[in-house]
């Protein structure tokens, strides 16, 4: 088996047992990147020196017979937007273009003290701001399920680089389902811890009070011991909790007998194409006959919840975005003469279109004569849809839902209907506002052959338990284990 | 209702500045999300109190200890201009 084929842990093992060196593993992932990675357009950079480095000083850890994480050795790719010190972090936008971050976040120093090895950062939308990673500055990303198709966003180019064997797992961040609905689109796992869960320092803000650095990988298994290595309080960020489970990799049971799985029937019916209707009714069938119990839910104020999410996340996103100005570090407009021109030229040169849209929408929600209306109603209405959640998981353990209405949408056709693409996260985006853990599986194909993912959502803190139902439906099925096709195929002109 | 004039003024405090174009798109888009969003507002929430954070958690505030985590010269590094100690902009009294 070729080494990009194994899972993470698979590949931890290999490495743990000298089948495979820390350096092999990375040659092996820089190698695709090298000779595919033209087909998809999934890294922003891959700076090797930074990386062997970190893969050799891995390798020696696991040769002196440190105790290491078992994912030990094992290459990762990093979303654009996570502070690697040294490196590149662009967030895909011209501002940050040339942006080397001064420090690692705290995610990524996890990985590098457990011997993990950064490797590559990888494409994603503006600043995490769309739904397909086709607001990148370095140009779209595409399916490798479909070349025509976007891969879902914003951490798009995480879910292809998995997809496409050009990595082996990878960090993303989740600010309204930009883990999970990528993750669905290419046919990869992908879970988005509960808020607090991961520390958020040196992860670039989008939306503060949203944001969550998630895993994309393989499978089950991998998410589960990257989160093994990254989650946990941190002094750095004061919203990040220590919660009281832990060992998220050893948990995994897979018995799920008795399981009550919370079935909306907003999440079934009008809006959701077909395909993705009964590949994701068939995937609770497989629960079911797993042991689970189906319980069928309602959830009136999911229709709220995208309003409510764009509210929210664009007035913090106007505030955390207002530190961009051409002076500190990044973009600076090469004609001003005014301080006031400096400012507006870098940020209206260096920010991108739906950056700049959300900016503005974000400061209109907050503005005087606005602010009651709009910010502080959305606010009220966060807190209802959070009690909703609270009564709905008396009920049921689980709540299990498709990831997105539709499977990838053709190239270009989202950003020519913003509207349409916003109101695809409306499975998504109620984790994020209520802080919840959520899982994307793959559970299937539509008729074009494209990805849909079955998404399993947990009370706050209850990781362990999504994590596990997720890893039960994976032992009775290999939807997971499909490949593209054209992931070794493409080549040559593109 | 956002006005052409109140664009304006968003922009002017974002230190952003739109083309007509992308004017004209703008009040579009902002038309079509304060529709959907003006649909809030028929959604009773009497009695329920603005939330503050996600997380029913109490900060504690660590240890007042002085720390220094970068040096001015790997932060100045990243500075599109910098003299030897400081970040240069243009001159702000003449």
């Amino acid at each position: 088996m070729e080494i990009l084929d194994l899972t993470a842990v698979e590949l931890g093992e290999r490495i743990r047992r000298r089948e495979l060196s820390a350096p092999e593993a990375l040659e092996a992932v820089y190698g695709a990147f090298r000779a595919r990675d033209r087909n998809w357009n999934a890294y922003t950079a891959f700076e090797i020196d930074p990386a062997r480095t970190a893969a050799q000083h891995a390798q020696t850890l696991l040769d002196s017979g440190e105790t290491l994480s078992p994912l030990a050795g094992v290459p990762v790719g990093i979303k654009d937007n996570i502070s690697v010190r040294a490196c590149l972090t662009t967030c895909a936008s011209r501002i940050l273009r040339d942006y080397r971050a001064p420090f690692d976040a705290t995610a990524v120093r996890k990985l590098k003290d457990a011997g993990l090895v950064p490797a590559g950062t990888l494409n994603m939308d503006e600043f995490a701001m769309g739904s397909t990673s086709e607001t990148s500055c370095y140009g779209a990303v595409r399916n490798p399920w479909n070349r025509g198709h976007v891969p879902g966003g914003s951490s798009g180019g995480a879910a292809a680089a998995v997809a496409a064997r050009e990595c082996v797992c990878a960090l993303g961040s989740d600010t309204g389902g930009s883990v999970r609905q990528p993750a669905s689109y290419c046919g990869v796992t992908g879970f988005k811890p509960s808020y607090g869960r991961v520390s958020r320092y040196g992860l670039i803000a989008y939306g503060s009070s949203l944001d969550q650095i998630g895993t994309l990988a393989r499978d089950v298994r991998d998410c589960a011991a990257l989160l093994d290595v990254i989650a946990g309080a941190d002094a750095m960020d004061a919203t990040s909790v220590t919660f009281p489970d832990a060992g998220f990799l050893g948990a995994l049971s897979g018995d799920i007998h008795g399981l009550r799985v919370g079935v909306p029937e907003e999440c079934f019916g009008d809006g959701v194409e077909t395909d993705v209707g009964e590949r994701v009714e068939a995937a609770l069938d497989e629960l079911q006959r797993a042991g689970a119990e189906l319980v069928p839910l309602r959830l009136p104020f999911i229709r709220y919840a995208v309003p409510v999410y764009y509210i929210l996340a664009t007035a913090e996103a106007s505030s955390n975005l207002s530190r961009f100005d051409g002076v500190k570090y990044g973009y600076r407009a090469e004609h001003y003469t005014t301080m006031e021109e400096l400012y507006t030229r870098s940020r209206s040169e260096g920010f991108g279109k739906e950056v700049q849209k959300r900016i503005l929408l974000g400061t209109f929600v907050l503005s005087s004569g606005y602010y009651d209306a709009y910010y502080n109603k959305a606010l009220k209405l966060r807190q209802t849809l959070v009690d909703g959640f609270a009564e709905a998981f008396g009920r049921c353990d689980v709540i299990a839902s498709p990831v997105s209405p539709t499977t990838a949408p053709a190239l270009g056709a989202s950003l020519s209907d913003p509207l349409k693409m916003y109101l695809s996260d409306v499975f998504t985006v109620p984790a994020n506002l209520a802080g919840l853990p959520g899982l994307s599986v793959p559970c299937g194909f539509d008729r074009q052959g494209l990805p849909v993912g079955l998404q399993l959502l947990g009370a706050a803190g209850a990781d362990s338990t999504v994590l596990n139902a997720g890893h039960a439906y994976q032992l009775v099925t290999d939807w997971h284990k499909r490949r593209p096709q054209h992931s070794e195929e493409v080549s040559g002109n593109v | 209702m956002m006005t052409p004039e109140g664009l304006t003024a968003l922009e002017q405090l974002n230190e952003l500045r739109l083309t007509d174009a992308e004017r004209a798109q703008t009040l579009s888009i902002f038309g079509d999300m304060e529709a959907r969003e003006a649909a809030l507002q028929e959604i009773p929430t009497d009695g329920v109190e603005v939330m503050v954070h996600v997380m029913p958690l109490t900060n504690v505030l660590r240890d007042d200890v002085q720390k220094q985590p970068f040096t001015r010269e790997s932060l100045l590094e990243g500075a599109p201009e910098h003299t030897d100690d400081s970040w240069q902009v243009p001159r702000l009294v003449k």
